[in-house]
């Protein structure tokens, strides 16, 4: 065992390991990336509404520097979040705000994205724009999660992204976030907006929407455009 | 040392335009600045205020960006800022956290289904498309927008008709619902009244003197200021009085304008007898007429709320509409305090009702007024930045408004009128109303009392300032306080638009 022992407040269900070494991948100001032996990508956050897959919610950052090690013990630690990604239904009263979801391509950060979208060649918005997430791997992570939500077997958009994508072609942590994913697993932000589609509740809509506005420079928009675009093509 | 630059085809909201020039005036070197969409009348008012406009090829569809300032690096500076303020405001991204609003209509409906009215406030040249957009969605619809053709204002309200939908507007700056204030409107109280009016200021002045004489309004429905000529029919205030009519929590109904075409004040008279509800009309300027109880008839808008006052709280309206006129000896004896004195009298109005009610009260009192917005074709003024003789001017006209904020948000034009009429030496009165309310500026009492004092130290104290305030206790701007501070500023605030007028009047010798 190296290192400093964290002892997280609650961990993403998914987090199945009660003690474990991890390799510090990246630092940032609400959370740190953190990789175990076999490759796989684990985050520490501080703020219960950065919850998503193999994630686990701490007091504090730990002051660990990129390329050090941390263990985390979570024996103690509850379950805070279940990244999971059931079927369910988007209530189509819902449908005209989603679609004016769209419109956030044409903002200026996202200009790019409406640039390259025609509708059904998702392949060049792979990687495109900056940041860790690229927006246009936002964008095509929106459009797969309205279809994944609705159907219980993967659609042709779906398989087509599936057989499609090759690895390596966008950074590290959007390619996770793929991978999730497909693996029917999601981030809280959207799990609480997609939550929040499926009831008939508007306020928690609204408020849903703008977690998701909030997240990251124009990740939250740029996911919820690509959600958009996916919404219409199935609802 | 100027910089004038077009940026074609652009259309920015007016409060982005205001709030880009305010931040280009705190720049270091830059002694003035506009941006102001390239209409005739915005030529008028850069040229006016030392622009050199010979040559600009602007269309009313074109944004001009125009900066005065010290030398060339500074006007460089300036440009290049208003083009990125104007490409990336950052007051939206501050106005943009907190709660998220659906940007779209279907958007908005989808998380407000129990809508029934829709506020449109956009350029005039969408407005109407979106208004009948709203309608067949089953929305009424206040229509704050200006600029809307007639023909286009004639087909939203047979659509809406044919739905049992009210068209409130074009041009309709006040709506009250249940007591609700939409667009400019004063925090009165509610009560037995409902008031249908052109929606102006007329609306908000008679709103105003129910609630000094302790009378609160339910409704006060807008309907356009051409609603009741012969084009449209009526078509607004014929519906919206059949609804107040027979509505059973209105008590007393007001209908206040300009004089209808006769065929729709027909309409509405025969509607109100068949009703026997006590109404009272406020035609401003219209002839002359006998009371017909429970239908009363009044001329300007003090009295019509002063008689509505009267019938809603069970008092004789003759009674109130004699004391009333005995004010008038009183403002007599009151400009004789103050001192008569020789030479032109100059409106500057934000409101366009009070403008024109002004106009006729001086006319009752033998002053013959100039207008940009005169109620006889033949007193217009050729040019509205050229007042000549006794001349009241409307700065919430059309020709001041495209692309430019309305004058009872953004004083700046109107402020700068005062030091331009302190160097005609012919000028000797200044009357103008002062609006308070939600949506009107937040502090205009203080903007104006600056001006006032700019204006009296040009003019060599030669001038009176004599004004009224329509606002209430419960406006967010604080009646009394805005009292005080135009008094402080030597200003006469009198109690009514009409009153203002009569002293106006009488404080010139003749």
């Amino acid at each position: 065992m190296y290192g400093m022992v964290i002892k997280p407040i609650s961990v993403s269900a998914d987090w199945n390991e009660s003690l474990k070494t991890y390799n510090v991948v990246s630092v940032y100001r609400r959370t740190v990336n953190i990789e175990d032996t076999e490759g796989r990508r684990c985050t520490l956050i501080t703020e219960p509404g950065d919850f998503s897959s193999r994630t686990a919610l701490v007091d504090s950052l730990p002051a660990a520097e990129k390329g050090s090690f941390i263990s985390v013990a979570a024996d103690d630690a509850k379950v805070g979040y279940d990244p999971s990604l059931p079927v369910a239904r988007i209530c189509k009263e819902w449908l005209p705000l989603i679609l004016e979801w769209q419109g956030f391509l044409a903002d200026d950060d996202l200009a790019v994205l409406a640039d390259v979208w025609d509708g059904v060649n998702w392949k060049p918005l792979i990687g495109l724009g900056p940041g860790l997430t690229p927006a246009g791997d936002d964008f095509i992570h929106g459009r797969l999660a309205a279809h994944l939500r609705l159907f219980e077997h993967e659609d042709a958009v779906v398989s087509d992204f599936r057989s499609g994508y090759s690895s390596g072609s966008t950074s590290k942590l959007a390619e996770g976030f793929y991978c999730d994913l497909l693996a029917r697993k999601i981030w809280k932000r959207g799990k609480t907006l997609l939550d929040a589609l499926a009831a008939d509740d508007a306020q928690r809509v609204l408020d849903a929407a703008r977690g998701l506005m909030d997240w990251g420079h124009s990740s939250g928009r740029a996911w919820l455009a690509g959600f958009a675009f996916g919404a219409d093509e199935i609802l | 040392m100027q910089r004038i630059e077009i940026i074609r085809s652009s259309y920015y909201d007016s409060v982005t335009l205001m709030l880009v020039a305010k931040e280009l005036n705190k720049l270091a070197g830059v002694t003035s600045s506009s941006l102001v969409m390239g209409t005739e009348a915005n030529y008028n008012i850069l040229a006016s205020g030392g622009f050199d406009v010979e040559g600009l090829d602007a269309t009313p569809n074109d944004l001009i960006i125009a900066v005065m300032g010290e030398d060339s690096s500074i006007l460089e500076n300036a440009l290049k800022t208003a083009k990125e303020y104007i490409a990336s405001p950052p007051w939206k991204k501050e106005a943009s956290a907190g709660d998220y609003r659906p940007k779209s209509l279907d958007g908005a409906l989808a998380v407000q289904k129990d809508s029934n009215i829709a506020v449109i406030s956009v350029a005039g040249r969408y407005a109407g498309d979106l208004a009948m957009d709203c309608i067949d969605k089953g929305l009424n619809v206040m229509l704050f927008s200006d600029n809307v053709p007639l023909e286009k204002e004639i087909d939203l309200k047979r659509a809406a008709s044919e739905k049992g939908l009210l068209v409130m507007g074009p041009d309709c700056g006040t709506v009250i619902i249940r007591g609700k204030a939409l667009g400019f409107a004063n925090a009165c109280p509610v009560g037995p009244v409902g008031i249908v009016a052109a929606a102006g200021t007329g609306l908000q002045e008679v709103h105003v003197q129910l609630a000094r004489r302790g009378v609160g309004t339910l409704h006060g429905i807008g309907t356009g200021g051409r609603d009741v000529k012969t084009e449209v029919g009526g078509i607004t205030t014929l519906a919206a009085v059949e609804a107040l009519l027979s509505d059973d929590e209105i008590g007393t109904l007001v209908v206040v304008g300009k004089p209808p075409a006769k065929e729709v004040e027909d309409k509405i008279l025969d509607l109100v007898k068949r009703s026997g509800k006590p109404s009272v009309f406020g035609f401003i300027g219209g002839q002359a007429r006998c009371d017909e109880p429970p239908v009363y008839i009044c001329s300007e808008l003090e009295e019509t709320a002063c008689v509505a006052a009267a019938l809603a709280k069970g008092e004789d309206p003759v009674t109130a509409r004699i004391e009333l006129k005995a004010k008038e000896e009183r403002l007599k004896k009151k400009a004789e305090e103050i001192g008569l004195r020789k030479g032109y009298i100059r409106g500057l109005f934000s409101g366009g009702t009070l403008c024109y009610e002004a106009q006729l009260v001086l006319a009752k009192h033998g002053i013959d007024t100039w207008s940009n917005a005169p109620f006889s074709k033949e007193k217009k003024l050729e040019n509205s930045l050229r007042p000549t003789a006794h001349s009241i001017i409307d700065y919430g006209e059309d020709e001041f408004t495209q692309g430019r904020l309305h004058p009872m948000m953004d004083l700046t034009f109107r402020c700068e009128r005062f030091l331009t009429e302190a160097s005609d030496p012919e000028v000797s009165v200044i009357l103008f109303d002062v609006v308070l309310g939600y949506g009107c500026n937040p502090d205009p009492a203080s903007l104006i009392a600056e001006a006032v004092t700019a204006s009296r130290v040009k003019s060599g104290g030669r001038i009176a300032y004599v004004a009224s305030i329509c606002g209430f206790d419960n406006d967010p701007q604080d009646f009394e306080k805005q009292k005080k501070i135009l008094e402080d500023a030597g200003v006469i605030v009198c109690e009514s638009n009409a009153q203002a007028s009569v002293l106006a009047a009488f404080l010139l010798a003749r």
